[in-house]
């Protein structure tokens, strides 16, 4: 995870690699440790962790490291090549989603093939799928490492970890109804519409209704949080910081979700931006229709942020930003 | 009321023409309400799109069904001489004029149970091409590409070669041809169209749905053919166009020629 997707916290000690990697742990330590031969990609959800694995990678083998940034091409890695081990972070950066976007990728994947040392690459997961379906690069890498997501429990432990004050944890008020989330549908009929609030189960309000009510409250937030997060630090990280005050409930925890429906442009352009969590708005002229509309809409929606021409996914936003995708079905 | 007194002359009761009334009118909204909720299920869960809007023509047949039972039942309430004679009626009319009305509707249930296709599908039938969007006892409404409505009698489908572009899937596979001049760079105009392809927003690709691009020589040009899938049918046309005009432009700026339509000389007289 990038510093900079975290602000105004100071910073704890990240997972351990093992927790971060699950049973993929085993593989991963055999390549570091020579008895497997890579190249091996981590894959990885936006600001899960992929981070402290490369670090890990680049301490066990004394690798060049190669920070990839929105723009940046096969000649970046090359220059850095000095016949050892290289880890390269956020390979993503490699292609785009044009004609032609796929050059810099296939000059990377030729050089892999000629490199004899061993190499290490960081992979956002979104790109990865995509990329291994169009592209085949799945069988490129005869090892593949994917971050797990992390239990309630080490979630509590490393987020607290971060500060130094600890807010009190209040029980929820049980008049108080957070079991249902609202959203607007159109309904029309003929020439008439109106915009209705249609009240929907929150799957994590549920999870908490069947829960023992007699539970610690301080149990009950992480657990939540690592629910919303998805057990990802980095997001469960940043929705942590987007509440307010010295007491904190399990109700606090909310993923700030815009109650509109994403439109076709607006889904694929945040399906880029979530594939690539940051790019350069340039990259995306060409590619999404109205562009200058589309990232007005979802940056008051607060899934993506615009600044100096780099467009980068908010981290608190990643668990509406997946689905919003997803039921468009966009690869 | 003159209607009224002479159903109540017929010895029809008021309450039960209130009855009746009441039937129809909860048989209609109940209709309506199912469907709204059915659609709007749909639009939430695209994978399930077809087989939940299948389901909204089957309730319509049972409410409405329901209601012609609570209506007619009590209200005929026929001997068995007169249930024969209403029969050799019935026969008579649908051999001299409703063969082909009676065919429809069976047609329709035959439709229900053997579901050849489904609302929802991309198919072709007797030359009509569309996305069925309703199929009622009688016939099957079809909307075509240029947003007409095309009513195909369900009895249609026992003569006519019925051709389903996407048999209950969500996904559809869709082609785009381009030509380009037989002297032109073959491989990079299949590149520029594989990837024009596979980086459209439409387009969904996985083990299932893969996708190809083929070139096939036609003597005086070469046709570039891509298909690929996309998640939503009603994606057919708009995929279609953003490949087709995206590699167009990728063409025009690499110097990859397409082929002019031959020019016929003036004759000189």
């Amino acid at each position: 995870m990038k510093d900079s997707a975290v602000k105004g916290r100071r910073r704890g000690p990240e997972a351990d690699v093992s927790t971060l990697l699950g049973d993929d742990h085993e593989v991963f330590k055999a390549v570091l440790s020579g008895e497997e031969v890579g190249p091996v990609a981590v894959v990885g959800d936006p600001f899960s962790g992929r981070g402290p694995v490369l670090d890990r990678a680049v301490r066990d083998l004394d690798a060049t490291r190669v920070s990839l940034d929105p723009g940046d091409g096969v000649d970046r890695i090359r220059a850095r090549i000095d016949g050892g081990p290289v880890v390269i972070e956020d390979c993503q950066h490699l292609y785009e989603r044009r004609i032609g976007g796929f050059e810099e990728l296939s000059a990377f994947l030729d050089d892999l093939a000629s490199i004899d040392a061993t190499v290490v690459t960081g992979w956002n997961r979104y790109a990865w799928a995509y990329l291994a379906a169009v592209q085949s690069l799945d069988r490129e890498f005869p090892v593949t490492v994917e971050i797990q997501p992390l239990p309630a429990e080490r979630v509590a432990e490393l987020v607290l970890d971060r500060y130094d004050v600890m807010p009190a944890f209040v029980a929820d008020d049980p008049e108080r109804g957070g079991s249902f989330v609202s959203t607007r549908h159109e309904i029309g009929w003929r020439d008439w519409s109106v915009s209705v609030p249609i009240p929907t189960l929150s799957p994590v309000a549920v999870k908490d209704l069947f829960s023992d009510g007699n539970l610690d409250p301080k149990d009950v937030t992480f657990g939540r949080l690592a629910t919303v997060s998805n057990g990802n630090l980095g997001v469960a990280t940043a929705i942590w910081e987007t509440r307010h005050g010295s007491e904190v409930r399990p109700s606090d925890i909310a993923v700030a979700a815009s109650d509109r429906d994403l439109d076709r442009e607006e889904a694929f352009c945040l399906r880029i931006v979530l594939a690539k969590e940051r790019i350069n708005r340039a990259q995306l002229t060409g590619i999404v229709d109205g562009l200058d509309r589309v990232l007005g809409r979802l940056a008051r929606d607060g899934l993506v942020t615009v600044e100096d021409d780099i467009v980068e996914l908010v981290p608190a936003a990643v668990p509406a930003a997946a689905p919003a995708t997803d039921r468009g079905r966009i690869l | 009321m003159t209607a009224l007194q002479a159903l109540v002359d017929l010895g029809i009761a008021q309450e039960t023409l209130t009855r009746i009334v009441g039937v129809l009118v909860a048989a209609y909204l109940t209709a309506r309400v199912v469907g709204y909720v059915l659609t709007a299920v749909v639009e939430h869960i695209p994978r399930r799109r077809i087989s939940i809007k299948i389901l909204v023509p089957i309730t319509r047949v049972l409410i409405y069904g329901t209601a012609a039972y609570l209506v007619f039942g009590p209200l005929l309430q026929l001997s068995a001489a007169q249930l024969l004679a209403v029969s050799g009626l019935f026969g008579a009319a649908l051999g001299f004029g409703l063969k082909d009305l009676f065919a429809a509707i069976i047609g329709g249930l035959v439709l229900v149970t053997e579901r050849p296709y489904q609302v929802g599908d991309k198919v072709t039938i007797d030359g009509d091409y569309g996305e069925v969007t309703d199929i009622d006892l009688r016939a099957t409404t079809l909307r075509t590409p240029d947003d007409s409505a095309v009513s195909v009698p369900n009895a249609t489908m026992f003569t006519a070669n019925v051709s389903n572009a996407n048999d209950g899937q969500p996904e559809m596979m869709v082609v785009v041809e381009l030509a380009v001049t037989a002297s032109a760079d073959v491989d990079r105009a299949s590149t520029i169209v594989k990837e024009a392809m596979v980086t459209s927003k439409y387009v969904y690709v996985d083990d299932d749905h893969p996708f190809a691009v083929l070139v096939e020589d036609e003597s005086y040009y070469r046709t570039i053919r891509g298909k690929a899938y996309v998640a939503d049918l009603r994606d057919e046309f708009a995929f279609a166009s953003d490949v087709t005009e995206r590699s167009m432009a990728a063409f025009a700026s690499e110097g990859i020629e397409i082929p002019e339509a031959p020019v016929r000389a003036p004759e000189h007289r």
